[in-house]
């Protein structure tokens, strides 16, 4: 979640998920932002976290 | 069995770039339980070359650190602090120069990383991780863009007085 520091409201959301499932994600401190990728430009998010044996996360934004 | 896993995400559209993840696959039981503790703790982005990331943190029950690509996690290079085999310490034992890191700098304009966290030290056969806590050093390192460490300390007789 970004944050307008002038008043803490929140600007933008991104969740990740496998589909309908609950499962926990166990996060530390490993998020980044790169708002500028060398192969394309655009921004990008990185995390890293503990979950099960998957690779069908699914991403969302608001 | 629980992995770690690394993504990339889209800013705008959260789209998930792409998915990595990493587990112990020792195939000796007793090691890989003792090794299964990871923790991804931090993600940082490489000031001198933008293509590429670190990932710092505790793997196999090891402080370390991963430099991969923005664009495959393609890794360059992996380092995990652990005792050379000359010393003797069984594969089961967490013991080691560093077990986590806790928190880490790069001063800007250099090509070195300074991390600190914990290690174990006098660990017995047997003993859980709650036991470990009082087995535990501060300890440091200076590491350079290429994964070279360039010094290592570690502080403290920890709080158990039988060592």
């Amino acid at each position: 979640m970004e944050v307008d520091p002038a008043d803490g409201s929140a600007t933008h959301f991104v969740q990740i998920s496998k589909g309908e499932e609950n499962k926990v994600f166990t996060t530390f401190g490993a998020v980044a932002y790169d708002k500028d990728d060398p192969d394309d430009g655009k921004g990008y998010y990185y995390t890293s976290f503990i979950y099960e044996d998957s690779t069908l996360i699914e991403g969302a934004t608001a | 069995m629980d992995f770690m896993q690394v993504t990339k995400i889209e800013r705008a559209s959260g789209d998930i770039k792409w998915n990595y993840q990493y587990y112990d696959g020792n195939p000796d039981k007793a090691i890989r339980k003792v090794r299964n503790y990871k923790v991804p703790g931090f993600l940082h982005l490489d000031p001198e070359r933008r293509n590429k990331v670190f990932l710092l943190g505790q793997f196999n029950q090891r402080a370390s650190v991963i430099k991969f690509s923005k664009r495959s996690m393609e890794v360059d290079w992996k380092v995990e602090l652990s005792h050379p085999d000359s010393e003797g310490i069984p594969a089961d034992s967490p013991d080691g120069p560093m077990a986590e890191i806790y928190s880490y700098v790069q001063p800007e304009g250099t090509n070195y990383i300074y991390a600190c966290g914990y290690a174990y030290k006098g660990y017995d056969a047997g003993n859980e991780p709650k036991e470990l806590e009082q087995k535990k050093y501060a300890a440091m390192f200076k590491m350079d863009n290429d994964g070279n460490i360039k010094f290592y300390y570690r502080f403290g007789d920890s709080n158990d007085n039988t060592d």
